[in-house]
């Protein structure tokens, strides 16, 4: 963990609303795992105040930099977006904890959706790097949200749509329902994205009793675990009633977190 | 250039602490900022038994600021002494236990289990925090049950003891007195300001419990009122906090009457804001020609 000054190298929209962002990852620094994120002081002015975090959606050990993609939400979001090639940006990472690689036989299932794309992406490169075939699933309300990714080699990308505009039609979860019991048999399920999609994502794993870890997303102060604000409640029979996200996660066995 | 500080009979280093909260209990910070060059940690507060904290959301962004409803989530004595002390005990700034309770005796009892411990320096009593129903706020917002507090306290210790006040009363000058009296050896100002956000989209309070605890730069002017008028009614050593973000903050405080300060919030943004507002005190004293903490005392 390192609190750094980093060059923009580019940014462009990748989908209605989202970015992508590339900046100088320092020599000195821990190279990020999947899953990891990293938080950014957006500017000097105390509103807004506290520092963005986003997850690290791909690092690239030659060329010495990091990517992000974020969705222009807010403030601070927009003066991100605003930025030019060049400047600086004040970054503190990696924080957190990452995915876990899957044992050899088994086949990885990203699901992501809206802003979650970032952490499940760098991890499905890894892992089709790496020799799996993962079957990275991302869903959104309609073709304008799809996200320009180039493929992977090994492991194939499934869009998903609510209105049926590109791809599935249907949730992430409804297509992980149509894979047939062959490819089911020895998954791993990773997810990241809105609550409801990780609370599917769990369920369906439940059901289909295989393992599932997510990603998880809360207010942060600190981003490394000194505040106590960013905290998950835990499912019941856990040693403790809650978790922070910035330091024990973001990346937890989904059936330890309490799904309301 | 001196920039220690006395506090009944031990020294701190220099004025520019960490506060209560933002900061753990030391360790997660330490690959961020240099802890030997603090003027001391003041820890997470510590109550007589664990605490999960309050439900969440827990924080919410304000202009400026920000409110946390944290309950004073920590790790109780047991888990202090067992898990805590020994990074602590490697650290060569003082150690100043943040302690929390509902009732006196559980104040006393923390003291009691922990004093034996050479690693911790003194006492941050709580009597300030918004976040929990019993005790907290309640003790610090009437001066007969500070002055009981503080003198029941005096007794199980002879390290440093020192007061958090509330900017939450009408006078808190009254309940500075009170500390005083009841033989504290400093008292800090500010805990946070009551606060409140209301989500309109959902149309409830942001955060569960409704209100919480606004701080950062929303809250400095606040704070230095504060500072100003307790500095004036004690003769005991004020500790300045609340919205420091950079040394001109921490001078403003300085000059309006506090011999110490704690950097909480700034902490989050700039994890070394503490450094930076040390080397900033040390600029400004070598330019007006100050050589120690007490020439900004006194101009007002
Ligand atoms: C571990 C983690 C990883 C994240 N990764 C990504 C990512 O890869 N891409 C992405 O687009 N977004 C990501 N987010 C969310 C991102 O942090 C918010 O979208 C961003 O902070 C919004 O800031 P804003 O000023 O534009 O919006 P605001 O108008 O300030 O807020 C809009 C909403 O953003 C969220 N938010 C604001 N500040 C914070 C904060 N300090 N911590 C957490 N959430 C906040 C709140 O839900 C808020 O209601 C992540 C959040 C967390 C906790
Ligand atoms: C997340 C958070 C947790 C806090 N917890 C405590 C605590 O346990 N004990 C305490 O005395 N003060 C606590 N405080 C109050 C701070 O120590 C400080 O008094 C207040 O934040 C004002 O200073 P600032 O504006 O520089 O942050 C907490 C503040 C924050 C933001
Ligand atoms: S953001 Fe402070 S503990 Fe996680």
């Amino acid at each position: 963990m390192k609190n750094f000054k980093s060059k923009i190298l580019s940014q462009k929209s990748i989908a209605l609303g989202y970015m992508e962002m590339k900046f100088s990852w320092p020599e000195d620094c821990e190279t990020p795992k999947a899953g990891q994120f990293l938080t950014i002081k957006i500017q000097e002015q105390p509103i807004p105040l506290l520092r963005r975090p986003f997850a690290l959606s791909a690092y690239n050990q030659e060329e010495k930099s990091a990517s992000i993609i974020y969705q222009v939400r807010g403030t601070g979001t927009e003066i991100l977006s605003s930025m030019k090639d060049g400047e600086t940006l004040d970054v503190l990472s990696p924080l957190g904890n990452s995915f876990t690689m899957p044992k050899k036989k088994e086949t990885p299932l990203l699901v992501a959706g809206g802003i979650g794309l970032g952490p499940i992406l760098y991890f499905a490169r890894e892992l089709d790097k790496a020799g799996y075939s993962p079957i990275l699933v991302f869903g959104c309300r309609d073709k304008s949200l799809i996200p320009d990714l180039p493929p992977l080699k090994n492991g194939r990308i499934q869009f998903c749509t609510d209105d049926g505009s590109e791809g599935f039609h249907g949730s992430s979860v409804d297509y992980l329902n149509c894979l047939d019991s062959s490819e089911l048999k020895n998954a791993y399920v990773y997810s990241c994205g809105p609550t409801g999609m990780l609370k599917a994502c769990h369920n369906f794993a439940v059901s289909k009793n295989i393992p599932s870890e997510t990603a998880m997303e809360e207010m942060m102060a600190c981003g490394v675990g000194a505040c106590m604000g960013c905290v998950v409640e835990l499912a019941e029979g856990q040693e403790k009633q809650y978790a922070r996200v910035c330091k024990d996660g973001p990346v937890f066995q989904s059936r330890i977190i309490k799904w309301t | 250039m001196d920039l220690s500080i006395k506090i009944k009979n031990k020294t701190l280093p220099n004025p520019v602490g960490v506060a209560s909260g933002t900061f753990g209990y030391g360790e997660e910070y330490a690959p961020l900022t240099d802890l030997s060059k603090l003027g001391a940690i003041y820890t997470k507060a510590v109550t007589v038994e664990p605490r999960p904290g309050n439900p969440l959301p827990r924080l919410v962004e304000t202009p400026a600021g920000m409110i946390n409803s944290i309950g004073l989530a920590n790790v109780g004595t047991k888990g202090f002494l067992e898990e805590k002390i020994p990074f602590l005990k490697t650290l060569s700034c003082p150690v100043i236990l943040n302690v929390a309770g509902s009732l006196e005796e559980d104040y006393a009892e923390v003291i009691r289990r922990v004093d034996f411990q050479d690693a911790i320096w003194g006492y941050e009593v709580n009597i300030s925090c918004p976040n929990v129903k019993h005790g907290g706020l309640a003790f610090g917002t009437d001066p007969v049950q500070v002055e009981r507090l503080t003198s029941t306290l005096r007794k199980l210790t002879d390290k440093p003891l020192i007061m958090k006040l509330t900017p939450n009363v009408t006078d808190i000058t009254a309940i500075a007195r009170a500390a005083e009296a009841g033989g504290a050896d400093a008292v800090a100002c500010i805990n946070t300001v009551m606060g409140m956000v209301v989500d309109i989209h959902k149309r409830k309070p942001a955060i569960p419990a409704g209100t919480g605890g606004l701080s950062g730069p929303a809250i400095k002017p606040v704070g230095i009122a504060a500072v100003y008028r307790v500095s004036k009614a004690v003769n005991i050593p004020v500790i300045g906090l609340g919205g420091i973000m950079n040394a001109d903050d921490a001078v403003e405080y300085l000059l309006a009457g506090a011999s110490a300060l704690q950097i909480g919030t700034a902490n989050f943004i700039d994890p070394d804001t503490s450094g930076k507002v040390l080397a900033g005190i040390k600029k400004y004293m070598r330019e007006a020609g100050f050589t120690k903490i007490s020439d900004f005392h006194g101009y007002f």
